[in-house]
């Protein structure tokens, strides 16, 4: 069974990234344009992991996340925020909204791999 | 009493009937000071309220109060020196009335020895011992009557005001004295001729009752006299009486009035005083909509209009700078996005590409791939170099304090740039202090300081080495970065910490950067309260160098831009 991660991106570029990356080590990849859609798909899915983009239009990383974690089906997924880390607040709003790790824009897809994969062999 | 408005920090909320005051000052109402405890603690506004609400100067109004209470003094001082006048009349007319007195007892004395001296001319007879002096002593005493009536005379004459009562009874008198000493003279005469049994038988028969008779009218006047003298005791104390109970009164009015006028005064002036202080604290705590009335149209009045226009207008004046502030964090937020997310494009799919998630590139590829991963790099370096100073500019730079290890952060920038030093054949030395304390500031910016500073020594050092040192002394944590290169001239070493400053513009183009880093690192340093600095000799080379604070405070955030400005 090949583990699946959600990603809730709203620009194709970086979907289309992570998809790539994803599929060269055999992860299936789940894609949501916006929040809302995100946290509808995660209700329904249930994926082994989120990678949520944070800054999006109508709601944002942060609601999307708190709506997830509130959901005691989905609570238990690990969410991983890509931030810009625009501001020095960011990193204490991500953790506060309940996401488990973040990393920042723009970052190399090899250490995102690494971190997905750290995450997701945590639950075993 | 003593009030103080003192300075505080200025807080922030919006709203438009606010006003603003920034004083220091001790204001002391000395002169009623009694009278200002009072106020703070009786209610009244009835009174101080109209007295408040008259259109007049505070000078004017204190003025009219004073010459009022100055006009109560001077009325009571009048009526007190009219009670003494009054007083002092009444004395004259008591020693007048004395002086009389005394006349008067003068005439009965000398009426007494008469008829001593007739009665001792009648026994003298019956025993054959009297003579003619004897019976002229009684004469020549009626004579000295005449005189004493003289002097009463001049009594009524000098005073004028004696009632015709007395005038008459005294013209009386002297129609009695008078006619006696006829009479005496005829008894002298008879007496003289040898008929004393005649003689003796008109003092006894006419003599007798006319010293009788005078007495009568002495007794008449004197009584009418002591009547006189009892009704004017009797009137004066009733004057006293009158006039001590009207000075008491009006004594405890004068009082009363200057009492509750300086009441009335001092708390319409020290009401408003206080309601304006408290509306400057709460104004100072940030409360812009602090509801400042007061009954005043005088100067207090025109002092709290503009005390509430200006809270009014700083709480507006506020609200736009929160709004713009606002704005720029928005601004900032928008712009590292927009920046970022491009950059995550290119160098993720150049990322991708080169670890052959495409299939493995030909060989032909790999250097160009390197060339758009390395730009896309520099790019990235550049648009955050930017970033930050944007960030640092708007004031909305802010340092993430925590623990770390500056043994950590010298580590692991050494091993970024040990493989860019080989490259160039430089050798790296490193000379870190063992078992450094743990300090507290802002790990990633100094690691960013320290990247930026070691960097740049490998950047333009062409040949020889790079010296990293590290220590911990005197509180500081001191990191020193030696380099074997050009050396920077004096001019230019004051300048490449300011912004796009490089020391020699055409030969360090080509090594790239914005000359965005010096900069950025010292306002990093100076935000962790410390200090970075530049030795450096042409042709030898530089030490770059800083200090921070072993454990930076975590208020040491403040806008340097001011510092920066006055260097």
């Amino acid at each position: 069974m090949n583990k699946r991660v959600l990603v809730i991106e709203d620009q194709e570029d970086n979907r289309r990234l992570i998809r790539d990356l994803m599929g060269s080590v055999g992860i299936d990849v789940l894609e949501a344009h916006d929040g809302q859609a995100g946290v509808e798909t995660a209700f329904r899915e249930k994926p082994d992991l989120i990678l949520m983009d944070i800054q999006m239009p109508r709601m944002d990383g942060y609601e999307a996340t708190r709506q997830i974690k509130a959901n005691p089906d989905s609570t238990a997924i690990p969410i991983i925020a890509v931030t810009s880390y625009a501001l020095s607040g960011d990193e204490a709003k991500v953790r506060a909204a309940g996401c488990d790790d973040y990393i920042t824009k723009p970052y190399s897809p090899r250490v995102l791999l690494a971190m997905v994969c750290k995450h997701l062999n945590k639950g075993e | 009493m003593i009030f103080e408005i003192t300075e505080t920090e200025l807080g922030l909320h919006l709203n438009d009937r606010a006003g603003f005051l920034r004083t220091s000052g001790r204001y002391e109402l000395a002169v009623l000071s009694p009278l200002t405890a009072l106020a703070k603690h009786l209610p009244g506004t009835w009174l101080s309220d109209p007295m408040a609400r008259l259109h007049a100067r505070i000078g004017t109004k204190l003025l009219v109060a004073f010459l009022s209470v100055t006009l109560l003094m001077l009325i009571l001082g009048a009526l007190g020196l009219g009670a003494l006048f009054d007083a002092n009349e009444r004395t004259k007319r008591i020693i007048v009335l004395q002086k009389r007195s005394d006349s008067y007892q003068q005439f009965q004395v000398i009426m007494f020895d008469l008829d001593s001296l007739y009665a001792h001319v009648f026994t003298g007879h019956r025993e054959g011992t009297v003579n003619i002096g004897g019976a002229s002593a009684p004469v020549e005493k009626s004579e000295d009557m005449m005189d004493a009536l003289g002097g009463v005379r001049r009594i009524m004459r000098r005073n004028a005001d004696l009632i015709a009562a007395e005038s008459n009874r005294i013209d009386g008198l002297v129609l009695a004295v008078t006619d006696l000493n006829k009479t005496a003279r005829l008894f002298r005469r008879t007496f003289e001729d040898g008929n004393r049994d005649a003689a003796l038988e008109m003092l006894r028969r006419d003599i007798s009752p006319k010293i009788g008779a005078v007495n009568a009218e002495l007794h008449t006047i004197t009584s009418a006299l002591g009547t006189e003298m009892r009704e004017l005791a009797s009137i004066s104390d009733g004057e006293y009486e009158a006039s001590r109970r009207w000075l008491t009164l009006f004594s405890f009015v004068a009082v009363g009035s200057a009492l509750l006028l300086g009441y009335t005064i001092s708390s319409s002036i020290i009401r408003p005083v206080q309601k304006i202080r408290t509306s400057l604290r709460e104004v100072a705590d940030g409360n812009f909509e602090t509801d400042l009335k007061v009954e005043n149209r005088d100067e207090l009045g025109e002092l709290a209009q503009s005390v509430r226009t200006m809270a009014a207008k700083l709480g507006q004046a506020y609200g736009e700078l929160e709004a713009a502030n606002q704005h720029k964090s928005q601004l900032l937020a928008n712009m590292s996005h927009e920046l970022r997310t491009p950059m995550n494009s290119i160098l993720g799919y150049t990322e991708l590409i080169q670890d052959g998630i495409y299939g493995e590139p030909p060989e032909k590829i790999a250097d160009a791939l390197g060339r758009i991963d390395a730009n896309g790099k520099n790019l990235l370096a550049l648009i955050n170099d930017v970033l930050d100073i944007s960030k640092i500019e708007a004031g909305q730079m802010e340092l993430q304090i925590d623990t770390y290890k500056m043994d950590d952060v010298v580590s692991s920038v050494l091993g970024t740039i040990e493989p860019l030093a080989a490259e160039k054949s430089l050798t790296v030395k490193s000379d870190i202090q063992e078992r450094m304390p743990t300090g507290t500031g802002d790990a990633a910016r100094l690691r960013q300081v320290v990247l930026n500073i070691v960097g740049n020594a490998v950047k333009f050092t062409q040949q020889g080495s790079v010296s990293i040192s590290a220590k911990a002394e005197n509180g500081q944590f001191t990191v020193l970065v030696t380099e074997t290169g050009a050396g920077i001239s004096e001019a230019d070493q004051m300048s490449i910490f300011h912004e796009f400053q490089q020391a020699d513009n055409t030969s360090t183009r080509a090594s790239g950067g914005t000359g965005l880093g010096l900069s950025i690192s010292k306002r990093m340093i100076e935000m962790h309260g410390g200090r970075i600095w530049v030795d450096s000799n042409l042709g030898t080379g530089s030490t770059f160098g800083f200090e921070v604070p072993i454990l930076a405070d975590a208020e040491v955030h403040a806008d340097t831009r001011v510092r920066e400005e006055t260097e």
